[in-house]
């Protein structure tokens, strides 16, 4: 229980992700941990939400509260596990230098913290469910929380991002630099090669560390202004492309993650519905939405 | 007398209640609330006369405040955390703890104008939405007390924007639910003193929606 408690410590203080290895282009993430912890997350809120199927009036059932607790981490899982694939490719194929398991630490560590924030509103939820009787007020507070808590992961998981990029393009485009010089001179040895790579990576580090005091590079031009004119040619482009798919990639994980939660359902309990396990296949998200918004104040 | 100087302190974010990191003087500030609140509420609660609907409200108003604090602190952590400002959290918990405090001596300043309002009328519905005016009031005051207290912070870092209007938004939504189920607060005068009305569980937003609607003529119900 301790190390739980400390291990969601870490992963909200954002010590799960290495940050001076972001700064040398490397992603750092215990993976084990962090898989762990969000599990657990998930599992918490999932019995916040799943607290209004066990009270409901009518058809009130553990069973509903049992299966909502074990669908919210299932609902990441599964949404993981569709949107990923793609967003690995497409940012491959638009010049990402992150590697399959690079991409993967940092959704998951971003997935972890999406999971922190939801359970940190879980009382809130708890709160409204225990002291209203509107379901759905009660949909539409829990699509709100998902959505705030998505979004708020998603600024930091674009944070990591833009950091691990720049400094890949940094230590990638030096690297080039001063293999083309030691091309031309041929009495250096590959000794002092790696040396001087090593050089550049240390640079790298100093210059993302002088230019995020605590932090990754809010804007990208105030981190272009200070590289020379050679490198800020040859890595604008990938970054602006990478940004975008990212762009893309949450819309779609916002979308899936949404439909997702609409097969997955119930996951609050229709009052007048009694408990099972998934409803039939039918309507979408918006569909759901949607009554709910209109049902509201009737 | 020693509440008093804890009051004037807290009203000047001086010495004890000072703008920064450090202790957050719990104690001081939950004896400060609950007896100002107390205070607030038998005011309030004293449209009937009856003693007991005087009391229920005492106990509610301080119990009020302390809800929707307590029920909001899990999130604001843990966004504090997230956001990377948590050696900051100490100083951003004395600002909302200290205007959650302020609010309730707002309240217990402004006591006496629901008395005089009461023994002006005997209409419930003025008196009701008399009182929302002290609440206006001290809300006003306690975001003095804390733009006061989030101003270094947010200089610091403007991150600090983001979760102090994530707690305003939060407070609001869970203290205008709790505001809502606790009631009656005045006590109507053809009802029996209550501590909780019968149908305390039903949604304020939604309630309050339904009047505006039916206000502006979309519900004819």
């Amino acid at each position: 229980m301790a190390r739980i408690l400390t291990d969601i410590d870490r992963l909200i203080r954002g010590e799960m992700l290495d940050a001076p290895a972001l700064g040398r282009g490397e992603v750092k993430v215990d993976l084990r941990s962090l898989l762990r912890v969000g599990l657990v997350l998930g599992l918490v809120y999932g019995v916040f939400m799943g607290l209004y199927a066990s009270l409901r009036p009518a058809h009130a059932s553990m069973l509903a509260m049992v299966a909502t607790t074990l669908k919210v981490p299932l609902l990441f899982l599964l949404t993981f596990l569709v949107t990923f694939p793609s967003l690995y490719v497409f940012s491959t194929l638009m010049g990402s230098k992150c590697r399959l398991h690079e991409s993967l630490g940092l959704l998951i560590a971003s997935m972890g913290t999406n999971l922190a924030v939801l359970a940190s509103v879980g009382p809130i939820t708890a709160f409204f469910t225990l002291c209203t009787d509107s379901y759905p007020f009660l949909v539409l507070l829990n699509v709100f929380f998902f959505a705030l808590s998505g979004l708020i992961s998603v600024g930091i998981l674009s944070r990591s991002v833009r950091s691990l990029a720049r400094a890949k393009e940094i230590v990638a485009t030096d690297a080039d630099f001063v293999v083309e010089e030691k091309i031309v001179d041929d009495d250096e040895t590959d000794a002092k090669l790696d040396d001087e790579d090593d050089f550049v990576e240390e640079t790298a580090s100093a210059v993302i560390a002088t230019l995020t005091p605590g932090d990754s590079p809010e804007t990208p031009t105030d981190f272009d202004r200070t590289r020379s004119p050679r490198i800020r040619h040859a890595t604008a482009s990938p970054t602006d492309s990478l940004a975008r798919v990212f762009r893309a990639w949450v819309i779609i994980y916002g979308i899936v993650g949404a439909q997702m939660g609409w097969i997955l359902r119930p996951l609050i309990g229709t009052p007048d519905l009694p408990f099972a396990w998934f409803r039939p296949r039918e309507g979408s998200f918006l569909t759901g939405l949607g009554q709910a918004l209109v049902q509201l104040f009737r | 007398m020693r509440v008093l100087l804890e009051v004037d302190d807290l009203l000047r974010s001086s010495r004890a209640h000072a703008i920064g990191r450090g202790l957050v003087p719990v104690p001081v500030l939950a004896t400060v609330l609950c007896s100002a609140g107390f205070l607030y509420g038998l005011a309030m609660g004293s449209f009937n006369g009856q003693i007991q609907q005087m009391l229920y409200s005492g106990l509610k108003v301080p119990l009020l405040l302390l809800v929707a604090t307590l029920v909001c602190l899990p999130s604001f952590f843990v966004l504090n955390s997230v956001l990377g400002l948590r050696d900051d959290f100490s100083a951003a918990l004395r600002g909302v703890f200290a205007a959650q405090a302020t609010l309730a001596v707002v309240l217990a300043a402004t006591s006496p104008w629901p008395l005089l309002l009461y023994g002006s009328t005997t209409d419930y519905r003025l008196a009701l939405n008399f009182n929302g005016l002290p609440f206006l009031l001290g809300a006003l005051a306690a975001q003095i007390v804390l733009a006061r207290h989030y101003r270094p912070l947010i200089a610091r870092n403007r991150r600090q924007h983001l979760a102090l209007w994530t707690w305003i938004f939060l407070y609001i939504l869970v203290a205008m639910q709790s505001a809502w189920a606790m009631r009656p607060f005045v006590g109507d005068p053809s009802l029996e003193p209550q501590f909780f009305r019968d149908d305390a569980w039903s949604n304020g937003f939604v309630e309050i929606g339904r009047d505006l609607l039916r206000l502006g003529g979309l519900d004819r119900r």
